[in-house]
C-alpha cells in the first residue's frame, strides 16, 4: 500500500514538470528576451516614462490589456509575463517574489530602462513590493491593484502544497479544475464571466509547465521578509482594491495603506478582484492620474488653471512625495465609494427615477418562478437573484442585495456643489468622476448609466465622456474646466473609454437544477484560491409560500374500490368539493466561518405546509369562536456543516438530496413542492479531471434509541439493524451561469452524471416502528429480527444545453432483495421478496424569447399486483383485484415489487398523478407543452402555459378496472412573476379519466382542479 | 375521442350532481400489541379484534394427517393438495340466532363442522361459553350448548408449565336436534415454547397447548374423548390446530382428524 501511494506521487511529481524553453504556440508577434536562461515575453507600448505592469498568480501580461492604451498615451508600458506565466518559460529554478523581481530588473536593464513606476496585480504585487526593496532608487512610485502580500492571505491550500509530494498532488489533480466556478469568484458582478475570458485562462493552464510553475510560485508565498524591508518605504503607493473582493479583500488593502507611510487606499465600490475590468474607469484613471506625476506636459495637456496643475507639473514628475493637490484627487477617487448612507437602496433608485434604471443591472434576473421555480437550495444563493436560475453555485447574495452604486458628484460641468462624502468642494473632484446625474440626463445620459458609472461606465460613449472630461461647459475645445479644475488629458480618457470592457449581458435561461452532490462541491471549493476572511458571514434565503386549492370530484364518482376505499378523499357531506390552503415559510441560512471555507448551512421552515386555518386557539370553546391561531412548529429540515480541504470538499449531517431531473432523489426545492428529500451524510467532493467525484456515506435509518446515563444524547441500542450504504457519484456539470454563457457563445453544453447507491440492512426492530394502538416503548433482544436487505441503486442523467434548446433526461435502476420480509418478531417468512424496478424520464424545451415549447416524457415500470402500490401501508393486506393502492407483494404467490415510484415532487400534473395517485407508478405519460409571455407588467411578466397529458398504466392488472386507459390531462397556468420575488399563479387543471378507473357498475367522471399560488422570496 | 367529449359534457354535469362515492369503510384497526417473544402470552397479547381475519389451510373432512407435535420444534409445514382454505375470526353474536342464550358471551369463533364456538375472554382467561350451530336450522338439527359455568379454555397468562382441568355442565343441551344433558370435562396442558413451522412462515417462540376434552352424558350414549394441539402465538392468536380421533389414547398423538393451520398470502 505503501509503495502504492509512492507511486501514485511520483506519478503525480512527474506530471507537474517543468518547460524550460520557450514554448510553442506562442503569437507571430510575441515580443521575447532572454533573461538568464528565462525566455521572457513582454508587451510594450507608448513612450515616455517607464511603467511596468506585472500580473497577477496565473496571470499573463495580456490580463493588462485593459489599462495599457490609457497608459500609453504618455507612458512607455512594459508588461511581463513573469517566469512560468504567459508565454514565459517554465524552467526549474527560484520561483519566489524576489526572483521574480529580480528577472524582471534584468529585462528592464535589457530594454534600457532606468527607473520605472511598477503598478502590480494580486500576488504580482508582492513582486512589484520586491523590485521596490531591491532597487528603491529605481522605482519612482507603485500602484497595486488588490495586492496579495501577506502571508495571512495565503489560502491552507497552498500551505498544503508546500509539503513534497502534497503539492505535487494537489495541483496536478486540481489546479486546472472548474476554471468556470472559480473565475466567478473574482467578479462581483459575475455577468463579466465571459466564456472567452474562461477559454482564455484554461488556454493558459493548459500550456506546458504550467503547473510545476504554479506549484513553484506558490512554495514561495512567504512575505514576512518583504515587509520587514518595506519598513519606511518612502515611494508613493496606490492602492486600487474592489470592495467586494473575496479573493484578497479588501481589509488587506486597508491594512497595507497603514503599513505603508506614503500610501493611499481607493475603494472601488461593486468591484471584486479584477478592478482592470469590472472597475475598468475608475481605477485606470485614478492609476493614470498617480503616474501622470512622472511625466512631461504634453500639447494636449489642459491648461493648468488651478493649483491642481501641480499634477500634472514637470517639477512633481521628480517628486517622490505627492502633493497636497494629488492627495486630494486620491482622496476624491476614493470617495468613489460614499459612505454606506449614501447608497441608495436600487429599488428606492429605480422608483426615483420613474423608469427602468437599474433594469439593466437586474436584467438577467430571470423569471425563476415560471417553470419548476426555486427556492434555493441552502447553496444556491444566488441562483434566483442574479442568473434568474436555480443553480446551488451561486457564492452569495451581494449583488442583488448591495447598493447601487454611488451616483458620482450630482452636478452638471460648472457647477460647484459640496460633496457628499467629505463636503469638500466639488472642485476638489476631477471632472471625470463629476458625472452629474441631472446633468447627464440633461445631456441624454440615462440614469442607469450614471447609476452604474462606479463600476460599469461602458453606457457613457466616448463623446459624453470627452465632454464630461472636458469640462464641456469651459468652451475651449478640452482645453479647460469651467470651474477652473484639473482635468486628465482627454487622449487618456478617451484611450480609457475606448478600452474599456464590454461587460455582456447574461442570458435569461432557466435551467432546472441539477446534481446536490455537485452543489456540495462546486460552491467552496474556488475558495480555495482565495485568501482566508477575517470575519464570518452569514447569507439568509427564502421564501414564503401560500397555495389554496380547491379539487372536484377527484374521488372520480367511482365509488369505492375492492378494499371499500375511494381513490380519494370523499367530502364528509357528500359533496363534490374538496379545498387544500396551506402557507410555508422557508429560510436557508448559511453561515461561514472566518478564513477560507467553513460553513454550516440549514434550511428551517417556520410554517411546514400548515393548513390555513389549521390549528385554531379553542381557548373560547369552539372553532366558531377561535380567536386564530395556535403557535406553531419550526422544522428543521436540513442542518449540515462542509469544509474545504485541499482535497475536496467535506460534507456532514443532514443535507439535502438530489439528482438530476429529480426523479428519483429530490430536494424538494421547486415552487410548488410539498416534501423534498434530506439525506443523513457524510460526503467528501472532489472535482477531479472535469469532473465531481462524490463518495457518501448514507444512514438512512438507525435505531431505536435508549439516553444516555445524563440523557445527553440518543445511544442506538442494536448497530446491526441500521440501514446504511454508500453512494458514489461521477458528475460532469456547469454551473448554470457557465451553462447560459456558453449558450450566448453558440456552445452545446453537455452534462452528464452517474451514481451507484449500495444499501443494507442486516437486522431489524419492527416493533420500534410498526403501527400500533400503543407505541412500544421498551426493547428487548427478542425485538430484533432478522432482514437480510440488500439493494443496488444506479441512475444517469443526461443534459444537453444550446441556446434556445434543453435536452435532459434521466434513468434509474432499482434492485432490491430482502431475505426476511416478515415484520411481526417472532414471525419468519422463509421466501425472500426481491425488487426490480425502472425509471425513465426525459424533458425537450425549446425556447426564444417569444415563448417555449417543450414535451415532457416517463415511464415508471409496474408491478403485476393490484393496485398501484404508490403508497402501501405497514401492515395493509394485500390487495385484490380491483383495488386501487396497496402492497405489490403477497408471499408466497407474489413475491416481488417492481413498480418504480418518482420522486413526488417531480411534478407531471395537477390531478392524476399528483393528487390522486399521488406520484407516477406504473405509468407511461406523454406531457407536450407550451409556454408564452404574454406581456410585461412593470418588472414582471405575465405567462401563460397549457400542457397535456396523456398517461396508461403499465400493467392493466394494477388498476381498479383492468384496464391501462388512464386518462388525459388539461393543465393551463396563468402565471405573473417580478424580478423583485413575487410570483402569483393560478393553474386550473381538468383530467378526463380514462377506463382504468371504471368500477362496474360506474363509470368515472372527470375531475378538475384550481390552485391559486402567492409566493414571496428573498 | 367519444369518451373525452363525453367526459367532457359530463364534467358540467357533474358540478351539479351528488357525489356517487359513498365514505369509505373503516380501516381495520391497529393492532394493540407487538409480539415481545417472552415466552408468555398475556391478555393484552391475545387481543380480540373483530373484523381481523387470517386465513387457514384445513384438511377435509375425513383426511386423515400424519403430524408431529412433540418436541420443541413443530413441522407442520408441508403443503397438501386438498387442503382447502378457510378464514376465521371473531365475529360479534349479537346478531346471531343464539346471542339470546349467550349473555356474558362476547364473540364468536367457526369451530368447523358449521359450529360456532361462543367465547368471552376477561383478564383471567379465555372462556368457553359454549358451542351453537351457526344456523338456526339446520338440516342436521341445530345445535346449542350452554355450559352452566363457562370452561376456561386458556389461563392468563399462558405460559410453560400451566395445566388446569375444568368441567362444563350442560343441563339444556341441544345437539344435533336432539336433547342433551352431561357434561364436558376439559384439561389443558401448556407443554412450552418452541417453534412452528406452517408453509413459508415459522413462529417463535408458540406456546403448544394439548386439550383433552371428556364429554360425559348423564346416560345413554357412551363417554367420548378427543385430543387437540393448538399452537399460540403472540398477538396472533392460533397458528395451527390438530384434533385428534375420537378416543385418542396418545397426547402426543401423530394422525390428525382434522388439521388447520395458517395459511400465508392465500386468499379463499
Amino acid at each position: 500500500m505503501r509503495r502504492l501511494a509512492a507511486a501514485f506521487i511520483a506519478c503525480l511529481a512527474g506530471c507537474a514538470t517543468f518547460h524550460a524553453g520557450k514554448l510553442p504556440g506562442a503569437p507571430a508577434d510575441a515580443t521575447f528576451v532572454d533573461v538568464d536562461g528565462v525566455s521572457v515575453r513582454y508587451r510594450e507600448a507608448g513612450t515616455g516614462p517607464v511603467v511596468v505592469l506585472i500580473h497577477g498568480y496565473g496571470a499573463s501580461a495580456d490580463h493588462w490589456a485593459p489599462v495599457i492604451p490609457a497608459l500609453a498615451v504618455h507612458h512607455r508600458v512594459i508588461a511581463v509575463d513573469l517566469k512560468g506565466f504567459g508565454w514565459t518559460s517554465r524552467p526549474d529554478g527560484d520561483y519566489s517574489p524576489a526572483a521574480q523581481a529580480q528577472l524582471v530588473w534584468r529585462v528592464l536593464d535589457r530594454l534600457g530602462v532606468g527607473d520605472a513606476a511598477i503598478v502590480g496585480h494580486s500576488w504580482g504585487s508582492s513582486v512589484a513590493l520586491s523590485m521596490a526593496v531591491a532597487n528603491p532608487a529605481r522605482v519612482r512610485r507603485v500602484a497595486l491593484y488588490s495586492a496579495y502580500v501577506y502571508d495571512e492571505q495565503v489560502p491552507s491550500f497552498f500551505r498544503w502544497a508546500e509539503k513534497p509530494g502534497i503539492g505535487e498532488a494537489l495541483f496536478t489533480l486540481f489546479y486546472r479544475q472548474r476554471i468556470e466556478d472559480r473565475a466567478p469568484l473574482a467578479y462581483y458582478d459575475e455577468r463579466w464571466v465571459t466564456q472567452e475570458r474562461v477559454e482564455r485562462v484554461e488556454a493558459e493552464m493548459d500550456r506546458e509547465g504550467v503547473v510545476a510553475a504554479a506549484l513553484a510560485v506558490a512554495r514561495k508565498h512567504q512575505f514576512a521578509d518583504l515587509h520587514a524591508k518595506l519598513k519606511g518605504f518612502p515611494r508613493p503607493v496606490l492602492l486600487l482594491w474592489g470592495e467586494n473582493d473575496e479573493v484578497t479583500p479588501i481589509q488587506f488593502g486597508e491594512r497595507l495603506a497603514n503599513e505603508l507611510p506614503n500610501a493611499r487606499l481607493v475603494r472601488l465600490p461593486r468591484c471584486g478582484h479584477i478592478p482592470m475590468v469590472e472597475a475598468h474607469n475608475p481605477s485606470t484613471r485614478a492609476l493614470a492620474i498617480f503616474l501622470a506625476v512622472d511625466r512631461a506636459p504634453s500639447p494636449s495637456d489642459p491648461a493648468p488653471a488651478s493649483p491642481s496643475a501641480l499634477l500634472w507639473s514637470p517639477a512633481s514628475s521628480t517628486s517622490l512625495a505627492r502633493s497636497p493637490r494629488e492627495l486630494d484627487m486620491i482622496d476624491s477617487i476614493d470617495h468613489v465609494a460614499p459612505p454606506p448612507e449614501a447608497f441608495a437602496p436600487s429599488r428606492e433608485l429605480d422608483t426615483e427615477k420613474g423608469r427602468e434604471g437599474s433594469r439593466d443591472f437586474l436584467k438577467p434576473v430571470a423569471f425563476f418562478m415560471r417553470d419548476r421555480g426555486a427556492l434555493p437550495h441552502p447553496s444556491d444563493r444566488l441562483d434566483h437573484t442574479v442568473r434568474g436560475t436555480r443553480s446551488f453555485w451561486s457564492r452569495s447574495d451581494r449583488k442583488i442585495s448591495a447598493p447601487l452604486p454611488p451616483l458620482l458628484r450630482v452636478e452638471s460641468p460648472g457647477e460647484s456643489q459640496p460633496s457628499r462624502s467629505d463636503n469638500k468642494t466639488s472642485s476638489s473632484i476631477p471632472p471625470f468622476l463629476r458625472v452629474a446625474s441631472l446633468g447627464t440626463r440633461e445631456r441624454g445620459i440615462d440614469d442607469e448609466r450614471v447609476a452604474s458609472l462606479g463600476t460599469r461606465a461602458r453606457g457613457i460613449d466616448n463623446e459624453r465622456v470627452a465632454s464630461l472630461a472636458g469640462g464641456g461647459g469651459g468652451g475651449d475645445g478640452g482645453g479647460g474646466t469651467g470651474g477652473g479644475e484639473p482635468t486628465l488629458d482627454p487622449a487618456v480618457e478617451a484611450a480609457i473609454i475606448a478600452s474599456e470592457p464590454k461587460r455582456p449581458e447574461a442570458s435569461e435561461w432557466e435551467l432546472p437544477v441539477g446534481a446536490d452532490l455537485a452543489a456540495l462541491g462546486a460552491e467552496l471549493t474556488p475558495r480555495r484560491y482565495a485568501a482566508p476572511r477575517e470575519k464570518g458571514g452569514a447569507t439568509i434565503h427564502g421564501s414564503f409560500r401560500l397555495r389554496e386549492q380547491g379539487l372536484f370530484n377527484l374521488d372520480l364518482d367511482r365509488g369505492l374500490d375492492s378494499r371499500g376505499q375511494p381513490v380519494y378523499p370523499v367530502p364528509l357531506g357528500g359533496g363534490q368539493m374538496l379545498e387544500a390552503a396551506d402557507l410555508r415559510a422557508r429560510t436557508d441560512i448559511a453561515l461561514y466561518a472566518p478564513g477560507v471555507g467553513v460553513a454550516v448551512k440549514a434550511r428551517i421552515d417556520w410554517l411546514d405546509n400548515v393548513a390555513l386555518g389549521g390549528q385554531p386557539d379553542l381557548a373560547n370553546g369552539s372553532p366558531a369562536t377561535s380567536p386564530g391561531q395556535q403557535p406553531s412548529y419550526v422544522v428543521v429540515k436540513r442542518a449540515w456543516g462542509e469544509v474545504l480541504t485541499p482535497f475536496g470538499v467535506l460534507a456532514a449531517g443532514r443535507m439535502g438530496a438530489h439528482f438530476g431531473l429529480g426523479m428519483t432523489a429530490n430536494g424538494g426545492d421547486c415552487d410548488d413542492c410539498d416534501k423534498g428529500d434530506a439525506a443523513d451524510r457524510i460526503a467528501f467532493v472532489s472535482p477531479i479531471a472535469g469532473h465531481f467525484v462524490a463518495l457518501a456515506w448514507d444512514v438512512a435509518a438507525r435505531g431505536p434509541f435508549t439516553q444516555s446515563r445524563d440523557g445527553g444524547h440518543p445511544v442506538a441500542l442494536e448497530t446491526t439493524d441500521g440501514a446504511s450504504g454508500l453512494t458514489f457519484a461521477l458528475l460532469k456539470m456547469h454551473s448554470p451561469a457557465a451553462l447560459a454563457r456558453r449558450a450566448d457563445a453558440g456552445y452545446t453544453s453537455v452534462e452528464y452524471g452517474a451514481y451507484v447507491a449500495v444499501r443494507s440492512q442486516d437486522k431489524d426492530v419492527p416493533a420500534s416502528y410498526l403501527p400500533t394502538a400503543a407505541p412500544v416503548q421498551t426493547f428487548t433482544s427478542n425485538d430484533l429480527v432478522a432482514r437480510g436487505f440488500s439493494a443496488v441503486t444506479a441512475g444517469g442523467w443526461l443534459r444537453i444545453t444550446r441556446s434556445g434548446l434543453r435536452f435532459e433526461a434521466e434513468v434509474a435502476h432499482a434492485r432490491a432483495d430482502i431475505e426476511q420480509p416478515s415484520l411481526i418478531p417472532g414471525t419468519e417468512i422463509t421466501l425472500p421478496v426481491s425488487s426490480r424496478q425502472l425509471g425513465v424520464a426525459g424533458e425537450l424545451e425549446l425556447r426564444n424569447a417569444w415563448g417555449a415549447l417543450g414535451v415532457k416524457a416517463g415511464f415508471a415500470s409496474g408491478d403485476d399486483a393490484p393496485g398501484f402500490g404508490a403508497f402501501p401501508t405497514i401492515g395493509e393486506a394485500a390487495p385484490v383485484a380491483g383495488a386501487f393502492d396497496g402492497p405489490q407483494a403477497n408471499v408466497p404467490r407474489d413475491r416481488t415489487v417492481d413498480n418504480f415510484r418518482f420522486h413526488p415532487d417531480y411534478r407531471i400534473d395537477q390531478i392524476l398523478f399528483r393528487e390522486i395517485i399521488g406520484t407516477v407508478t406504473d405509468a407511461i405519460y406523454v406531457r407536450p407543452s407550451a409556454s408564452a409571455t404574454v406581456m410585461k407588467v412593470g418588472k414582471g411578466r405575465l405567462e401563460a402555459s397549457a400542457a397535456l397529458i396523456a398517461s396508461w398504466a403499465v400493467e392493466k392488472t394494477s388498476t381498479p378496472s383492468g384496464e391501462s386507459g388512464l386518462g388525459f390531462e388539461i393543465d393551463p397556468e396563468l402565471r405573473y412573476a417580478t424580478r423583485e420575488g413575487f410570483a402569483a399563479a393560478i393553474t386550473p387543471a381538468i383530467f378526463l379519466p380514462g377506463p382504468a378507473f371504471d368500477n362496474t357498475m360506474l363509470e368515472a367522471k372527470p375531475a378538475y382542479a384550481v390552485r391559486a399560488r402567492l409566493w414571496f422570496v428573498f | 375521442m367519444v369518451r373525452v367529449l363525453k367526459s367532457l359534457a359530463l364534467l358540467l354535469l357533474a358540478a351539479c350532481g351528488v357525489n356517487q362515492t359513498p365514505q369509505p369503510e373503516l380501516a381495520p384497526e391497529l393492532p394493540s400489541c407487538v409480539p415481545n417473544r417472552d415466552g408468555m402470552i398475556t391478555e393484552d397479547e391475545l387481543p380480540i379484534a373483530f373484523g381481523a381475519t387470517a386465513t387457514y389451510y384445513a384438511s377435509p373432512a375425513g383426511v386423515m394427517r400424519t403430524i408431529a407435535t412433540g418436541g420443541t420444534a413443530w413441522d407442520l409445514s408441508d403443503e397438501y393438495a386438498d387442503d382447502v382454505v378457510i378464514t376465521l375470526g371473531p365475529t360479534k353474536i349479537k346478531d346471531q340466532w343464539y346471542a339470546a342464550s349467550f349473555a356474558s358471551a362476547q364473540f364468536a369463533v367457526d369451530a368447523g363442522s358449521g359450529l360456532d364456538g361462543v367465547y368471552h375472554q376477561d383478564p383471567q382467561g379465555l372462556w368457553l361459553d359454549g358451542t351453537a350451530s351457526r344456523d338456526e336450522a339446520p338440516a342436521g338439527g341445530k345445535t346449542l350448548i350452554r355450559y352452566a359455568q363457562p370452561l376456561p379454555v386458556l389461563r392468563f397468562p399462558i405460559e410453560g408449565g400451566d395445566a388446569f382441568e375444568a368441567t362444563g355442565t350442560i343441563t339444556d343441551g341441544i345437539v344435533n336436534g336432539l336433547p342433551f344433558i352431561g357434561s364436558d370435562a376439559i384439561t389443558v396442558e401448556v407443554t412450552g415454547d418452541g417453534r412452528v413451522d406452517v408453509p413459508y412462515v415459522r413462529f417463535s417462540p408458540a406456546l403448544r397447548v394439548r386439550t383433552l376434552v371428556t364429554r360425559t352424558p348423564s346416560t345413554g350414549t357412551p363417554v367420548v374423548t378427543r385430543r387437540n394441539v393448538i399452537f399460540l402465538f403472540e398477538c396472533f392468536g392460533e397458528i395451527a390446530r390438530a384434533e385428534s380421533r375420537t378416543d385418542e389414547p396418545n397426547a402426543e398423538f401423530t394422525t390428525a382428524a382434522y388439521l388447520r393451520r395458517f395459511a400465508l398470502g392465500v386468499t379463499p
